[in-house]
């Protein structure tokens, strides 16, 4: 525990230990317990932990049902009003929510979370096409012609075509 | 998880067990607002309907149900831009002398006020960590922030507050 880390909680937690990280509290107490300005820190975020503190025992539950318009302040029945209401309105459950799952799931897997671990998966879900176009250009050859070859076969041809000429000679007499 | 399942018995017993922390969070986040009710009823109508996207591996089902409730608060709160801030009304307390209740009372007022005027996340983060009582790293959950920014959400939230509190009103 140090200086720095000590007026870091006191001013995001306030003066009360329970609300210190769990595992940072017992640091706290002996940093406090042996620093005389650490104690005057702590002293001086006492009054508004004491204000909010003063709040912590509201009965929410009673304003909430003055809102509600209810005849009696009670919070339990009040609760127990709200309550009937929320189940009154429930739909049916969803016949199809097995495939909805499915596919809800697998959106789930596909796109991140707060998790940084996780954008490989849209990253390779992105890449794919690119995967697939680069092995469908690796196995699938398309012929081209060899142009030494034509060459050669050219000449043959005209090769061919000179004696042909005099074969044409011959079949073309009377 | 039966919910899923669409078990309706399952449900109502989540219902009867999480209505009471998470009405606590709405109520504060609202101030006291006419649309709390919508916004409940919205939360669990939602842990009804989508209860399939719940994860037990990833946030306790309170953790989950806050941070649907926050998001429904924030929306609300943004679309409607100014909120209509009432005082709450003092209840009874039994026992109580009435100068010390009147006191209380108004105490819990102006913090309620202050509380209210703060940036949204701020708030949420006060109301999480302080009075919902939840871990840092649940209420970091909810927010979908680390824990070092809800600590500077909360720092901040906390001077703000204190500042509107030693202004007199």
């Amino acid at each position: 525990m140090n200086s720095h880390r000590f007026t870091q909680i006191i001013d995001a937690y306030g003066s009360r230990a329970e609300r210190w990280p769990q595992d940072e509290r017992e640091a706290m107490q002996q940093y406090i317990s042996i620093n005389a300005s650490a104690q005057q820190y702590l002293h001086s975020q006492i009054s508004l932990d004491a204000l909010l503190d003063a709040d912590l025992g509201v009965d929410i539950g009673a304003n909430l049902a003055a809102d509600f318009g209810a005849e009696t302040g009670q919070p339990s029945l009040q609760r127990k009003r709200l309550e009937a209401r929320i189940m009154a309105n429930l739909p049916p459950a969803f016949p199809t929510r097995q495939d909805d799952r499915l596919a809800d799931r697998l959106l789930a897997w596909l796109l991140p979370g707060s998790n940084k671990g996780d954008f490989w998966r849209p990253t390779l879900v992105a890449c794919l096409p690119l995967l697939v176009g680069l092995a469908i250009g690796n196995n699938v050859s398309l012929e081209t012609q060899d142009d030494s070859y034509t060459w050669d076969e050219e000449v043959y041809l005209l090769g061919l075509s000179a004696d042909n000429g005099s074969a044409d000679d011959l079949w073309m007499a009377p | 998880m039966q919910v899923t399942l669409g078990n309706r018995d399952a449900y109502q017993q989540l219902l009867s067990r999480q209505l009471s922390p998470v009405s606590h969070y709405v109520t504060r986040m609202m101030g006291h607002n006419a649309d709390t009710e919508d916004i409940l009823q919205e939360v669990f109508l939602r842990l009804w309907t989508h209860a399939d996207r719940y994860k037990p591996e990833v946030a306790k089902v309170s953790t989950w149900l806050h941070s649907i409730a926050h998001h429904l608060c924030i929306d609300h709160l943004r679309k409607h831009q100014r909120l209509v801030l009432t005082a709450a009304p003092p209840e009874t307390i039994g026992g109580e002398e009435p100068d010390a209740l009147l006191s209380r009372s108004h105490a819990n007022s102006r913090v309620m006020q202050a509380l209210t005027t703060l940036p949204e996340r701020q708030r949420s983060a006060i109301i999480l960590c302080h009075y919902q009582e939840l871990s840092n790293k649940d209420a970091a959950t909810i927010l979908e922030v680390s824990v070092d920014a809800l600590e500077s959400l909360l720092a901040r939230g906390r001077r703000n507050l204190k500042t509107r509190l030693d202004t007199p009103s």
